[in-house]
């Protein structure tokens, strides 16, 4: 019989369907490069052009459909003396080679096309360098699972040390370990969730749109936005008032439904699973998607509420892996709608010893007040003086209340914000409404900065700075003898400890 | 509670024994370095002071009040050239058994510290100016990314390529002893 996955060892093209795959990706990259043209012209189609933006897209689509078609037979992807490797390019060729060890993680993501296509994108990441991601568009589901199954294998062998390196080792079945779910999100749950998500960042993301739309709006309605907004008149200024009263209810509305349904889709039928030595997260309605980090890969466990999720009892809990930089979200675990239990029982699975530590508890100066009014405070109030220099309207309104607030964000912020330690361990702690706490293995650290600038040296304070590869934390305003201690401790501890970080 | 002066409560170690890295000496960079320092800090202030002005020139007639931040533009270039030129008898590095660290900053000091046993590869540079005093940038990569990289300008080539080859056979060391 053959061996499971042993094709894989022949250059193997996708399945047929990556054809259809790529040409959606495609299509999905040039219209968003092009969909402020394609909004005016369907908007607005003046007459006798339309037949030359016809042939014009169907020119893109056709040519994007012979370009899929040879993406597809020009690309191969097989193993090779324990490395994954590619070979593709339509106008120049390129190999790619991954070597086994590099891979970090091999995950699976299925959209909509890909469940209705039964077929999986398998998405590897690699350690080090930036954009040495390899992406295969399609391929089957059992070929995707031989491949990972490969991989993991061969990890798991070369952790043990038991076989000399250079050698190819044949795949050999994984010991069949019974996963535990940890978390399986109810619809229950998933609505609590989705009503305690963030929706501010929504609101502002649509008021930001809503700003840069301004301009094109006046293009292509003939409204001049801004020109509303400019008349400062008592009338203009109580009607502007209005106007506010009247918008930011709804901003806030429609942003509550827009972030509830976003994540809802998102988190539908979550499922977080501890699979002997690896975490693994499956969700989303439309998109399937499959994340895995192994337990020695993880770097930095976080979990934080919110005013609503306190309400609701539930954290959030963000498990992130080491990782090339400007990837540390992307490759992180998200698991929304824990409860304490299970963050606690997470953590005690991948840091046993944390439970019965006793920390060393930190907090900053009462001077990070004044940091924080300026950054809250100050920097915005200068943003708005000039808008409202411009436009005045409803904006000197927000003028006023932004100071207060800064005060009372910066007070809740001293207030919270922690440097934690123990032998072990760092935790920082730290949010303005919500909390939000951070723990790292000291081993784990990669290396450590202190800042300090003339008004923090003037109080005998400075900045610590904790660099793993899966991210920094940081601690402002610390007491500059215990951030330097701190440090000396952390450096002796990494130089010291003989366990592999990763 | 009061804010307390030391790291643990409880100590299980004492920390006195420790090695403390700010008794290190510190090793001052290439002279030459700080006429690199100035040439560099000049360029980008002339290109914009340039630019602000001709900005100036272009919309005068349009924006009331332009000379403001295009005259905030060129007296913080000046500043930024000024500042080059001193903070660069603040860089220091020193090395130890274990680890390598690099302070820098005059107003806002800043010192990163970065374990032999947590780097990851090392590279050495030199750039136009560089090559024309004969110096070379050292760049220690970890897996923290670009913030915890520690780059030490202003050596000689022969110097980097030595701190180089002791940080490459000090990582390999640790490597062994796993």
């Amino acid at each position: 019989m053959e061996e499971p996955g042993s094709m894989l060892y022949q250059p193997q093209r996708q399945s047929i369907w990556a054809v259809v795959l790529i040409l959606l990706k495609y299509i999905r990259i040039t219209a968003r490069q092009l969909w402020p043209i394609l909004l005016i012209v369907l908007i607005k189609p003046t007459e006798g052009r339309g037949l030359m933006v016809m042939s014009v897209v169907f020119g893109i689509a056709f040519l994007s459909f012979i370009y899929a078609i040879v993406a597809y037979t020009r690309y191969y992807y097989f193993i090779k003396n324990n490395e994954l490797c590619v070979r593709s390019g339509v106008f120049r060729k390129v190999v790619l080679n991954v070597p086994f060890d590099r891979i970090q993680s091999v995950d699976f993501k299925q959209n909509i096309v890909h469940q209705f296509l039964h077929v999986v994108s398998v998405q590897v990441d690699t350690a080090g360098s930036k954009g040495s991601e390899l992406e295969i568009d399609a391929i089957s589901l059992v070929h995707a699972e031989q491949l990972r199954t490969i991989v993991l294998a061969y990890q798991k062998t070369k952790a043990a040390e038991i076989v000399p390196s250079g050698k190819p080792i044949p795949p050999i079945p994984v010991m069949e370990e019974v996963p535990e779910l940890i978390l399986a999100l109810s619809s229950k749950d998933l609505m609590k969730v989705g009503i305690s998500a963030n929706h501010l960042r929504t609101a502002a993301l649509l008021f930001a749109f809503f700003v840069s739309m301004a301009d094109d709006i006046e293009q292509l309605f003939g409204l001049d936005v801004w020109g509303q907004l400019d008349d400062t008149t008592l009338m203009a200024s109580i009607l502007g008032l209005l106007v506010m009263f009247l918008a930011i209810p709804v901003l806030l509305f429609v942003s509550f439904f827009v972030t509830l349904i976003r994540t809802v889709l998102r988190y539908y039928n979550l499922k977080f699973w501890r699979d002997g030595k690896s975490y693994k997260v499956v969700s989303g309605f439309f998109t399937r998607n499959e994340k895995s980090i192994q337990k020695s890969k993880i770097q930095i466990i976080q979990w934080a509420t919110s005013p609503l999720k306190k309400l609701f009892g539930i954290f959030q809990m963000n498990i992130y892996q080491a990782t090339s930089a400007h990837q540390h979200k992307d490759k992180s675990l998200i698991i929304p709608g824990c409860y304490m239990e299970q963050v606690q029982h997470t953590l005690d699975t991948i840091v046993p010893k944390y439970k019965d530590a006793v920390f060393s508890s930190h907090r900053m100066h009462p001077a990070i007040v004044i940091l924080m009014v300026t950054l809250l405070g100050f920097l915005p109030a200068v943003g708005f003086g000039w808008l409202a220099w411009f436009n005045g309207g409803f904006v000197q309104w927000i003028l006023i209340l932004i100071f207060p607030l800064a005060i009372w964000m910066g007070i809740l912020y001293q207030g919270k914000r922690k440097l934690k330690i123990h032998p072990d361990f760092i935790v920082s702690e730290g949010g303005i409404f919500g909390n939000t706490s951070k723990l790292i293995e000291i081993y784990k650290i990669q290396s450590v900065t202190i800042h300090s600038s003339p008004m923090q040296r003037r109080r005998g304070v400075t900045s610590l700075h904790i660099y793993t590869a899966g991210g920094d934390i940081s601690f402002p305003y610390i007491n500059a003898k215990v951030a330097k201690q701190a440090r000396d401790f952390i450096l002796y501890r990494i130089e010291v400890e003989k366990k592999p970080w990763m | 509670m009061t804010p307390s002066e030391e790291l643990f409560n409880n100590p299980q170690i004492d920390l006195t024994t420790l090695p403390v890295v700010d008794e290190m000496e510190m090793i001052a960079l290439e002279p030459a370095y700080i006429k690199v320092r100035y040439i560099m800090a000049s360029l980008i202030a002339f290109v914009l002071i340039v630019g602000s002005w001709i900005f100036v020139w272009l919309q005068a007639a349009y924006i009331g009040y332009i000379q403001i931040p295009a005259l905030i533009i060129t007296l913080l270039s000046l500043w930024f050239v000024i500042y080059n030129g001193i903070s660069f008898h603040y860089m220091r590095y020193a090395m130890r058994e274990k680890d390598i660290s690099y302070q820098s900053g005059w107003l806002w000091k800043s010192m990163t510290t970065v374990p032999f046993n947590r780097v990851q590869h090392c590279d050495i540079r030199q750039g136009l100016i560089d090559r024309q005093f004969g110096l070379s940038k050292l760049t220690i990569y970890t897996a923290g990314g670009q913030s915890a990289d520690l780059m030490i300008p202003g050596l000689l080539p022969e110097t980097s390529e030595k701190i180089k080859n002791y940080i490459l056979n000090s990582t390999e060391q640790s490597i062994e002893e796993e």
